[in-house]
C-alpha cells in the first residue's frame, strides 16, 4: 500500500510535547529544566516509533537500516512525521519533470527545472 | 504553436511575470541595503559528488560532510535516509543523518541575508528547494556553496552539476515554496555565524536525545563559552558530563547554573544527584531538600528524595 495513503488514514495526534527522558531515572532531563511543574507531561512516543518503522519497511527500506534510523530520530522528529508524513517534503527527483507549463514558467524565470549544465 | 494557444501562453507568461515581481521581498531587501559582506564569495573546496536519480539528498550531504572532514559516500548516507517508495528522503532523516557523524545540523533562520553570512564564513549551507510550483512540487536538495552580490546570484552544487547559478529573485522563490528551509552543518565545537542560541541549543538537545553524549557535551561547552549566561548550555553540559560518568564537571555545571537562576527546582535536584555519586551524602541531602522547597508538589523530587535517602555511600 501506498505510503502516503496510509498515512493520511490516520488521525493527527495533538501532544504538547515535552520529550526527552532522562537518561537516569530521577534526573531532570535537559529540556525540562527550564521549565517548572515539567512531572508528568513526557509523552510516550514508542508506539508512533514502531509504527514509522513499519512504514519504512513498507516503504523499502531494509530491516537492520529501518531499526538504526528510528533510533537515530528524536521524540520530536518521530512526532512530526508521525503527524504529517503524506505532506513532508522528500527532495530527488528533478530529472523526468517536462511538462509544457513548466517549460513556460521556467521561461519566465518562477521556476528552475531544468538545470544549467 | 496556433494563434489561440500563443494567445493563452503570453497571458500566463503575463500574469506571472507580474507574480514574478512581488515574490521576492528578501532578495529586494538585499540589494537595496547590501550587507557589508564580501562581494563575491565561493567555497570551491566542497566536494561534488553527482547525484544518482533521486538521491540528491545522500550526494548534497556527502558534499558536506566530507568538506567537514569525514569520509563518506553518498551511497552509505542514502542507508541513513532515503526511502524508495516517496524517491526521496525526509528532512527530518537528513538531520539525523547529520547526527550519526557528529556533526549538529542547524536550521538557520529563513533569511536570505543569513545565507550570504554563513557562506562569508566559510559555511556551505544545506538547502531544500522546490524548484516547481506549490501545487506540483519538485523537491530538491543542493549545497549552497557561493554568491555573488554584483552578479545577483548564488552558486550551488546541485544534482549532476558541479557548479550552477541561480539568480537571488529565483533561488529565493523556490527556498520560499520550500518553507525557507537551511541547515548549517558544523563541529560541535563551532557555532554557524548567523545562529542564536535556541537554535544552536536545539541542534545540541538532540543530539543528546539520540545519546550522542561526547558531542553533545562538546556542543553545550561551545554554547556556554559563546553565551556564559545561557542556563540551558549549562544544564545541558551538566546533564552530559553526568551521563558520562564525570561527576566533578556535573557538579560544577549544575553550580554554574544555579548562579544565573537559584529558584531551579530541577537544578539542585541533578545537583543532588552528582554529589551523591561523588560521594557526599549531607550535600546531596541539603541539595535536594532545597528542590522540594521550591517545588513542594513535584512528584519527580519526592522520588529522588527516597531515591538519595538509601543511596549506599
Amino acid at each position: 500500500m501506498r505510503f502516503k495513503i496510509l498515512l493520511r488514514s490516520l488521525p493527527i495526534v495533538f501532544a504538547v510535547m515535552i520529550v526527552g527522558l532522562p537518561a537516569q531515572a530521577g534526573m531532570v532531563g535537559t529540556a525540562q529544566i527550564e521549565q517548572a511543574g515539567f512531572a508528568g507531561q513526557f509523552v510516550d512516543v514508542s508506539g508512533q516509533r514502531d509504527w514509522i518503522q513499519a512504514r519504512l519497511l513498507q516503504g523499502g527500506v531494509a530491516q537492520a537500516e529501518a531499526t538504526a534510523r528510528v533510533a537515530a530520530m528524536t521524540d520530536v522528529e518521530i512526532a512530526q512525521i508521525y503527524q504529517r508524513v503524506d505532506e513532508a517534503p522528500a527532495g530527488g527527483n528533478v530529472l523526468v519533470v517536462a511538462l509544457i507549463v513548466f517549460l513556460v514558467l521556467e521561461v519566465t524565470g518562477v521556476i528552475d527545472v531544468i538545470p544549467e549544465q | 504553436m496556433n494563434r489561440r494557444a500563443r494567445r493563452l501562453a503570453c497571458a500566463f507568461i503575463f500574469s506571472l511575470g507580474l507574480g514574478a515581481c512581488a515574490t521576492s521581498p528578501q532578495t529586494r531587501l538585499l540589494l537595496d541595503n547590501p550587507p557589508d559582506l564580501p562581494a563575491l564569495v565561493e567555497l570551491t573546496e566542497v566536494p561534488f559528488f553527482p547525484q544518482q536519480q533521486y538521491h540528491c539528498g545522500p550526494a548534497a550531504l556527502a558534499g558536506i560532510i566530507n568538506y567537514r572532514g569525514t569520509a563518506v559516500i553518498p551511497d552509505e548516507i542514502a542507508r541513513l535516509v532515503y526511502i524508495p517508495e516517496l524517491k526521496g528522503s525526509l528532512q527530518v532523516e537528513i538531520a539525523a543523518a547529520t547526527r550519526q557523524f557528529d556533526f549538529l545540523p542547524v536550521q538557520l533562520d529563513g533569511q536570505l541575508e543569513s545565507l550570504l553570512r554563513e557562506l562569508a564564513a566559510g559555511n556551505p549551507i544545506f538547502v531544500l528547494q522546490n524548484l516547481a510550483i506549490e501545487a506540483y512540487p519538485v523537491w530538491h536538495y543542493e549545497i549552497l556553496i557561493g554568491y555573488d552580490l554584483e552578479q545577483r546570484h548564488m552558486i550551488l552544487r546541485s544534482g549532476v552539476n558541479r557548479r550552477i547559478t541561480r539568480t537571488f529573485a529565483l533561488f529565493e522563490k523556490t527556498w520560499q515554496r520550500a518553507g525557507h528551509w537551511a541547515l548549517a552543518v558544523v563541529d560541535p565545537d563551532s557555532i554557524p555565524a548567523t545562529a542564536s542560541p535556541a537554535t544552536y541549543l536545539a541542534a545540541v538537545i538532540d543530539m543528546e536525545q539520540v545519546g550522542r553524549l561526547r558531542s553533545a557535551r562538546r556542543g553545550y561547552a561551545t554554547a556556554s563559552l559563546r553565551w556564559p549566561d545561557s542556563l540551558l548550555a549549562l544544564s545541558g553540559l551538566g546533564n552530559t558530563s553526568y551521563a558520562l560518568g564525570d561527576y566533578v564537571d556535573a557538579e560544577a555545571a549544575y553550580r554554574a547554573a544555579l548562579l544565573i537562576d537559584p529558584g531551579k527546582a530541577g537544578l539542585w535536584n541533578n545537583l543532588a544527584y552528582a554529589l551523591a555519586q561523588l560521594g557526599r551524602r549531607q550535600a546531596s541531602l541539603d541539595a535536594i531538600e532545597h528542590a522540594i522547597e521550591l517545588d513542594t508538589d513535584n512528584a519527580t523530587f519526592q522520588e529522588s528524595r527516597r531515591e538519595l535517602s538509601a543511596w549506599s555511600f
